[in-house]
Order: structure tokens, then C-alpha cells, then sequence
């Protein structure tokens, strides 16, 4: 049981774990907060695979954005105080065909003989080079502008469907 | 020195416990929670197979693809999470609820 091995068991139990209590949790922040805490697992396991900008971008964006959003939709939607009953009809069928697809990717993983090796040791010099090339390749980064098009068009609609409704 | 198998699986078990969400909770904001830890599983798998490139293509340099790819999937997410909410806000405001089951209005 190497150190890695016993991080990445720690990390992955936590993630796997927080993910099971944003499903199953009786009150709704209860969800958000276990939701924050398996962005952040999710977020040191990038920081181990060498994906450090990401692991940043990450909480940046999931923790730091996209819970709060959620936080204030919460507290728009509010109906009363206790939010009552939590799920519907029994979902045993459901659980079971999740459980399925859940065993069908683990049996097709485990399958193949995936070759041993280190992780790459990429940097964000390397994550640049990829997004907006260098002198061998062009990059990405007409992708770039595509999502920041999408960005903006996103956010413009969101913005338009919350207003309040005017006066005649 | 783990092998890759191990990141994905734990993404297709991450990825499991979101659909299990998405398929069986009432109120919509758990459902969109619930996309966003499908998103997020989706993402470790790229970023995973982009850090064991050179292990699984030898001969090959380092390429950092995957994890553009994840950074345009969370910039994705982020615009998607937003859009839903405005919706679903919109929603409660007309049907003053935000359960799945209730807003059946164009079901048969």
C-alpha cells in the first residue's frame, strides 16, 4: 500500500461517498454541501493527475460558481420551511439498473489489460501549447471562442428568463 | 504507479451514483445537482486518460488534450447550470413547485 494508492483510496472514498449523501440526504442544503465536498475531492484527485490548472479551474468555477447558484435557486424555490418527502415511489427497479450499468463499466474496465506506467508530468505550459498552439500545431483555440460565444449566449438567456415580469 | 483502471473506475461509480440520482429524486435542484456529478465524472475519466498518455501510447510526447477537453466541459457545465436554473425559476414562478413529478403539463 503505497502513499499514492492510500491517497488516491482516501480521495476516492470521499468523492464516491459525498456523492451517495448529495443523492440520499433528507434536506436539500445537506445536498449542497456534500456536493461541494465532492467537487473538492474531485478537484485533489486532478491535482494528482497533474492537472493542476484544472484542479484550480475546478473550484473556481464547480465550488466557487456553481454552488452558489444553486445556494440562491434554493432560496428562490423555497416552499415553506420543511421541504418534506424526499423521493418517489419506491425505486428499487431504478437502483438495480443503475447498479447494471455500473457493473457493465466496471466488468468492461477491468477487462483490458491496461498497460502500467507513470503520469505524465504535464504542466500549463503543456495546457497552453495544447489550447493555442505553437510553431508545429494551431491549438485549440478557435474552440475557445466557440465557448465564450456560448458563454455569452448562455448567460445573456439566463438572465432573461429570471427577470421579474414588467407592468403592462 | 496506480494503474488507470482504478481512475475509471471510480468515475464510472461517481458517474453511477449521479444517474441513480438523476432517476430517482423529486425536486429538480437535486436533479441538477446530480447532472453536475455525471459532468464531473465524465471529466476524471478525460483528464485520466490525458495523464497516462505516454504510458498508454509509447513513443508518444505528453499531450495535454484531455484536459482542454474537461476545461471546455466545466465551462460547458458552469453555462448549463445557469440556463437551468433561470428555467427552473421561471417554472416555479408559473406552477409555484419545482417537482418533477408535478409538472407533467405536456405529458399525454
Amino acid at each position: 500500500m503505497t502513499w499514492e494508492l492510500f491517497v488516491f483510496l482516501f480521495l476516492a472514498a470521499s468523492g464516491l461517498a459525498s456523492a451517495l449523501m448529495v443523492v440520499r440526504a433528507r434536506e436539500i442544503v445537506h445536498s449542497v454541501i456534500a456536493l461541494a465536498t465532492c467537487f473538492i475531492a474531485v478537484a485533489c484527485m486532478f491535482v494528482m493527475l497533474s492537472a493542476e490548472f484544472l484542479a484550480i479551474v475546478q473550484i473556481l468555477v464547480y465550488v466557487g460558481a456553481v454552488v452558489v447558484v444553486i445556494l440562491f435557486g434554493i432560496m428562490l424555490t423555497r416552499r415553506g420551511i420543511m421541504e418534506g418527502e424526499k423521493r418517489t415511489r419506491s425505486g428499487v427497479i431504478r437502483a438495480l439498473a443503475v447498479l447494471a450499468l455500473a457493473l457493465i463499466f466496471v466488468g468492461a474496465t477491468m477487462s483490458i489489460d491496461w498497460p502500467e506506467g507513470e503520469i505524465d508530468d504535464t504542466t500549463n505550459e503543456d495546457v497552453g501549447r495544447t489550447l493555442f498552439g505553437d510553431e508545429d500545431s494551431s491549438g485549440y483555440g478557435l474552440i475557445v471562442l466557440l465557448i465564450g460565444i456560448l458563454l455569452l449566449v448562455a448567460l445573456l438567456g439566463g438572465v432573461f428568463l429570471a427577470k421579474e415580469e414588467e407592468e403592462g | 504507479m496506480i494503474n488507470i483502471a482504478y481512475w475509471l473506475i471510480f468515475s464510472s461509480l461517481l458517474f453511477a451514483i449521479g444517474a441513480y440520482g438523476v432517476l430517482t429524486r423529486k425536486n429538480a435542484i437535486v436533479v441538477l445537482m446530480c447532472i453536475e456529478i455525471m459532468l464531473n465524472a465524465a471529466n476524471i475519466n478525460l483528464v485520466a486518460f490525458s495523464s497516462y498518455y505516454t504510458t498508454l501510447h509509447p513513443g508518444l510526447a505528453a499531450d495535454a488534450s484531455g484536459q482542454v477537453f474537461a476545461l471546455f466541459s466545466i465551462a460547458i457545465a458552469a453555462a448549463e447550470v445557469a440556463v437551468g436554473l433561470a428555467i427552473l425559476l421561471e417554472v416555479y414562478r408559473r406552477y409555484q413547485t419545482i417537482d418533477v413529478d408535478k409538472i407533467n403539463i405536456l405529458r399525454w
